[in-house]
């Protein structure tokens, strides 16, 4: 795993053009690993390619923004283009069916039809962005992705972990930690018997966090 | 509560039963896929999830405004105004509103179709392209090569000009149901100036206004509105209003909106007018002396004696005019066009001329360039060469001659004699069905192209999604035919949008073209100011015959009025403009016949009653509509219905198409078609008739629903009395407790609305929006009999006073928000509740449709999902994914639009702030053409709307309320929509 350090260069080395320059530096073991008898060991779920999370994000420390690129700027996280996969795998590990499976996808310029594992109703306003932006008291650093997907960087093939996922007591358990939702969820007053509205970190008010319509289309 | 089961472990025992038959069902969600993009745009910052907007131009009708199209993941979903564009300035009327249900009109043509006998076959575009090709380039005399095109100008004209002369066919012919040719040939004859001045309603202080619907459909609908509510609402500060006289046979919106309406006998408008003329130029002194030679031949008393007006009214009006610093008389629409049309134009003129409002409130040189149509006369003759076989080719681009002339011109019968048509056209239609090759074309939100409403406005159109069909816009097409064809100046592989640049090359000035054209697509387009200047009355101006015209057959003389909703019937297709009812007769999906009651008492005619209407040239069977709004002496039917031939299910089969009863004429001087030609008689059938009136009773009935005050106690200060109902209330006013809400509740944000009743003119735009922005199902004609319709918000019509001395009252009716509301105590499962925000929150989810919150809203604002309603394909492409769509068995409303409420507070959160006043608009306040609606935080007293409301979050009133109301105020709902009073000005004939 010596070579983790060399990720963050490489890509950068990749958008930049620098392909030549980067492959000659890069010392294959990170990921030429794999053959194609590995990857057949991998179990198959039922996505049109076999991809695995735990290869990319676990054994391979990419970061889950650095393809989820609409996480942090959109409501919907939306899922990797195929121009992103095919950023690194025009170079890297070619050869494998699986990824040769990606490469008919592109050379047909068709997208790839993902199954969808994480669902939120239809009806419910998920903002992923205000999530992972989040900064505030109990998440410092915005909510990370493990707390509603689960270990996904250990996942070969990602399914929901908690079978709660998705339901309202499961949003609802942790709206309830964030200072000030309970109190005005109980309609517990202050000292100036006024119901207490917490201000964000950053200065504002907080949404109703357990307000039916904060959520609800 | 108290014996030991709590309401949730209750619903969750019922929910586990519930639970367990689902199981067996196997219910389960369908896998849903992710499909990714191949390669993210580069051009735009595009993001899955967040909307993109587009600045291109409105084509529904040739005002053409300038709109912004929110897109979402490539699909247009709402049009709203552009905030840019001068004549729109960021509102859309209702026609506007529905363009995007055109765009996605189940009705449109998705391929190239070749006609084998009667029967339609899709075949490959380039096949029937080149075959359509060989054929008009075959046809050896070019001049029997007809192209028909819509009145839509911009540079597409220039191209098919350059297409047609290069193939040496005769000049294009441009339809248009509406057109201007009566004022134009009229200022040529009264000011020397073949042209369409601007209006400027906003600049006057005082309007008179002949039939002309400039609240509906007359040239620019949106600015009109803007104008007019400018024009007309009360002047806080100075305690004035300006008067608006409506002298017409009709009334229709506009005349509405009037404060006083001068009835006339139809077709006596130039009659009036040069009386008025001459009383003007009698007080004011204005005019030399010919004109007054000339004018002395028309004394007010003649004038009332032909029309039928008081004199003492006329003498009124003409005080008021010569006294007004600012005048302005309009006249135009079908009203006024009869075989003497322009003649009633130049008297108008005539007495704008003497009314000083030529230079100041008429503008010459600032050039309405909204109409290139052909006069009708010509297209007239045109149909009779069809008919001698002497059109061999005919090109249909966009128009439905088959539907807008009418059946005594029968087009049928000449479009039989032409060899081959085509239609360009996006949908089907009458004529489209008609035709031997299809090349549909694309609809404006998919296509390059240019307006040219004003002069000084250049309006872009560009693409905001990739065309539904894999078909061509009609510029295309032709350039493409073109090219087939080698005409000059037609390339291989040339597109429209190139030639469009090319066309705009010339614009860009100094600077980089690239530049330039980015800031025009992004702004929507080009635009200058341009102020114009006056003109000074010709002699020729006295030289016509202004005698009223001779009208063909006997009875009631037969008004075809324009529709609000769908203008001359080119939008018909959109099912919302079938739904959302007119304002003033509240009739939908249907036509119907206004009859004066008088009339109609003396004829044994009743309201609603299913009558005969007769002409020479043939008859319709409609509805009867009594209204006192129309003169005895005629009968008014809305054009745009009885479309046959569409295939589409909103506008096939529904009421029926007046131009059944006009004969082809038109008027002598311009060859505008005249609308005004006919008397009918009108029988009853005996048949039962199915009218359907949205409005339930007309009258206010003492509840003051919609109030008004005087200007007098305006100005003193003085709220009026309470009608007696809410004065002294018939239940028992304690019944409804107010629920005290602790301390800090609304904070930060207690939303609320102010609707001005006085600035609100009942154009409808803010129904459309909502049904747009909501997601809100078309039930149908059926359903809405049943009361089963599903808007959000409504405009309420009560007319008060009686007989023809009446006032029509318009307003804005959305749910209240109300902060005591009747419809939270009683739902049994709290999936309606009154959120932190002050919002009436309803949650589908909890809703299980007891109906209960329904039967006690006293404002009759919770719709409810009787069915599973469908969005015909396409149509569900417009569906706006911010917004559930409801399913059966659930109740609905009004949410104030709290989807953009969330978005604009977590924009606001991203940067660090909380939401400033006007950072969030509901769709209906967006688009309110007068801006009569203004929304905002009633928990900041600083906000526009906590000022005008005269209110706090908590509903205590911050100062003297003078025209601050809330509906129904007795009831003890503490609504959130605060109305302000319409202030009316007093009407002394006395006084003259």
């Amino acid at each position: 795993m010596k070579n983790i350090n060399l990720i963050g260069p490489f890509w950068k080395a990749v958008s930049g053009g620098l392909i030549l320059l980067s492959v000659l530096s890069f010392t294959p073991a990170a990921f030429a690993e794999l053959t194609d008898a590995q990857v057949a060991e991998i179990p198959a779920g039922d996505q049109p390619i076999k991809f695995s999370h735990k290869i990319h994000a676990g054994d391979n420390k990419i970061q889950c923004q650095y393809c989820h690129i609409y996480a942090r700027r959109s409501w919907s996280s939306g899922v990797p283009p195929v121009k992103v996969c095919m950023g690194c795998h025009n170079f890297v590990a070619t050869d494998l069916a699986e990824i040769q499976k990606l490469t008919k996808y592109w050379d047909d310029k068709k997208p790839i039809p993902w199954v969808k594992k994480h669902d939120v109703p239809d009806f419910v306003r998920f903002p992923h962005k205000k999530h992972i932006n989040a900064k505030n008291e109990v998440f410092p650093d915005g909510v990370p992705c493990q707390k509603c997907h689960g270990p996904i960087e250990t996942l070969d093939v990602v399914e929901v972990q908690d079978p709660k996922f998705g339901e309202m007591g499961w949003c609802l358990k942790c709206h309830l930690t964030i200072p000030g939702v309970k109190e005005r969820k109980k309609n517990i007053k202050d000292e100036n018997g006024k119901l207490p509205f917490a201000m964000h970190p950053k200065g504002h008010h907080r949404p109703a966090l357990t307000d039916c319509l904060t959520c609800h289309k | 509560m108290k014996n030991g089961i709590r309401r949730r472990d209750f619903f969750k025992t019922i929910a586990a039963g519930g639970a367990a038959t689902v199981a067996v069902a196997g219910c389960a969600d369908r896998p849903e896929k992710l499909i990714p993009l191949l390669v993210p745009p580069d051009n735009i910052e595009y993001i899955p999830g967040m909307p993109v907007d587009y600045a291109t131009t409105c084509q529904e009708c040739p005002a053409s405004c300038g709109v912004v199209i929110r897109t979402r993941e490539g699909r247009a979903l709402k049009a709203e105004g552009n905030p840019d564009h001068p004549i729109s300035q960021g509102t859309l009327c209702l026609r506007g509103q529905a363009s995007v249900q055109s765009l996605y009109n189940p009705a449109r043509l998705t391929s190239a179709m070749r006609r084998e006998g009667e029967k339609w076959v899709a075949a490959d575009w380039d096949a029937v392209e080149a075959e359509v090709a060989k054929k008009i380039k075959g046809q050896s005399n070019k001049k029997a090569i007809v192209l028909m095109t819509s009145n839509r100008n911009g540079t597409r004209q220039k191209m098919v000009n350059q297409w047609l002369s290069a193939l040496g066919a005769a000049p294009k012919v441009v339809l248009e149901s509406l057109a201007n040719h009566n004022i134009r040939e009229a200022n040529k004859i009264a000011f020397g100036k073949s042209e369409l001045p601007v209006y400027n309603i906003e600049s006057a202080t005082y309007l008179v206004n002949f039939g002309a619907d400039f609240l509906e459909t007359f040239q620019s609908p949106v600015r009109n509105n803007r104008e007019f509510a400018n024009y007309h609402a009360v002047n806080e500060k100075k305690a004035a209003k300006n008067k608006f006289v409506n002298i017409a046979p009709h009334v229709s919106l506009t005349g509405a909106n009037a404060d006083q309406w001068v009835k006339i006998a139809p077709g006596t408008e130039a009659v009036v007018a040069l009386a008025l003329a001459g009383e003007v130029m009698r007080r004011s002194g204005r005019g030399d002396g010919n004109l007054k030679g000339f004018l002395s031949g028309y004394t007010l008393e003649k004038a009332a004696e032909a029309s039928g007006a008081k004199v003492e009214a006329l003498a009124q009006v003409a005080k008021e005019i010569s006294k007004a610093s600012s005048a302005l008389v309009m006249a135009g629409g079908t009203l006024v066009a009869s075989e003497t049309g322009t003649a009633a134009q130049v008297a108008v003129n005539i007495l704008n001329h003497v009314a000083g409002a030529v230079g100041k409130t008429i503008r010459f040189g600032t050039g309405q360039q909204l109409d290139i149509s052909t006069p009708t006369s010509e297209v007239l003759a045109l149909v009779d060469r069809m008919k001698k076989g002497q059109v061999k080719v005919l090109i249909v681009d966009g128009v439905n001659p088959l539907y807008h002339l009418p059946k005594s011109a029968d087009v049928e019968a000449a479009l039989a004699k032409v060899e081959t048509i085509i239609t360009l056209s996006t949908q089907w239609d009458e004529t489209s069905r008609k035709a031997h090759y299809a090349l549909p074309g694309l609809h404006t939100f998919e296509k390059w192209g240019d307006a040219n409403p004003q002069s000084g406005v250049e309006s872009m159109i560009q693409p905001v999604m990739a065309p539904l069909f894999p078909v061509k816009s009609s510029e295309d097409t032709l350039m493409s035919l073109g090219a087939r064809m080698g005409l000059a100046g037609f390339g291989q592989g040339q597109t429209f949008k190139n030639y469009l640049m090319n066309a705009w090359k010339g614009k860009a000035g100094g600077g980089s073209f690239d530049a330039f054209w980015r800031a025009a697509l992004q702004k929507g387009g080009v635009f200058a100011k341009v102020s114009g200047g006056g003109a000074a009355l010709s002699g020729g101006a006295t030289k016509m015959n202004f005698q009223p015209s001779k009208l063909n057959g006997t009875g009631l003389v037969l008004l075809p009025t324009p529709s609000l909703r769908q203008r001359d019937g080119g939008q018909t297709f959109n099912p919302w403009t079938q739904e959302i009812p007119d304002p003033v007769s509240h009739v939908v999906w249907d036509s119907w016949a206004d009859i004066n009651p008088k009339t109609a008492e003396k004829m044994g005619i009743h309201h609603a009653q299913q009558i005969r209407v007769k002409s020479p040239f043939g008859e319709v069977v409609t509805t009867a509509y009594l209204h006192y709004g129309i003169h005895e002496d005629a009968i008014s039917i809305p054009l745009g219905q009885g479309h046959f031939g569409s295939g589409s299910k909103a506008a096939d089969g529904h009421g029926v198409n007046v131009l059944d009863l006009l004969p082809a004429a038109t008027d002598k001087t311009s060859g505008e078609f005249a609308y005004l030609t006919t008397r009918v008689e009108v029988s009853v059938t005996g048949e039962p008739s199915f009218l359907v009136q949205t409005d339930g009773n007309p009258r206010q009935d003492d509840r003051g629903i919609i109030q008004m005050m005087s200007l007098e106690q305006f100005a003193k200060g003085e709220p009026p009395e309470l009608p007696h109902e809410l004065e002294s209330p018939h239940y028992a006013s304690d019944f409804y407790r107010n629920v005290p809400r602790p301390a800090g509740y609304h904070e930060p944000y207690r939303w609320g609305m102010v609707v001005d009743v006085d600035r609100c003119t009942g154009c409808s735009a803010c129904v459309a929006a909502c049904y747009a922005e909501n997601n809100l199902p078309v039930v149908g004609k059926e359903r809405m009999f049943l009361g089963r319709e599903m808007a959000w918000i409504r405009v309420e019509r009560f007319i008060e006073g009686e007989g023809e001395d009446y006032t029509t009252l318009m307003q804005p009716t959305m749910c209240q928000q109300c902060g005591n509301a009747g419809c939270e105590p009683v739902c049994p499962v709290y999936a309606t509740y009154h959120n932190p925000d002050g919002l009436n929150a309803q949650v589908y989810n909890r809703c299980v449709g007891t109906r209960y919150c329904s039967n006690n809203c006293i404002y009759k604002q919770r719709r409810y999902n009787w069915f599973e309603y469908e969005f015909e394909s396409p149509l569900h492409l417009q569906l706006n994914p911010d917004v559930s769509k409801r399913s059966r068995g659930v109740m609905e409303k009004c949410t104030f639009c709290v989807h953009r409420i969330a978005r604009a507070r977590f924009d606001a959160n991203d940067e660090g702030r909380d939401m400033r006043d006007g950072e969030v608009t509901p769709a209906c306040a967006q688009t309110c053409p007068t801006q009569a609606i203004t929304f905002g935080n009633l928990a900041d007293p600083g906000s526009k709307v906590s000022r005008m409301s005269m209110r706090d979050g908590e509903g205590t009133p911050t100062g003297k309320r003078v025209r601050q109301y809330e509906m129904l105020e007795s009831m003890k709902n503490l609504p959130a929509v605060t109305y302000l009073r319409k202030v009316t000005i007093k009407n002394n004939e006395k006084e003259a």
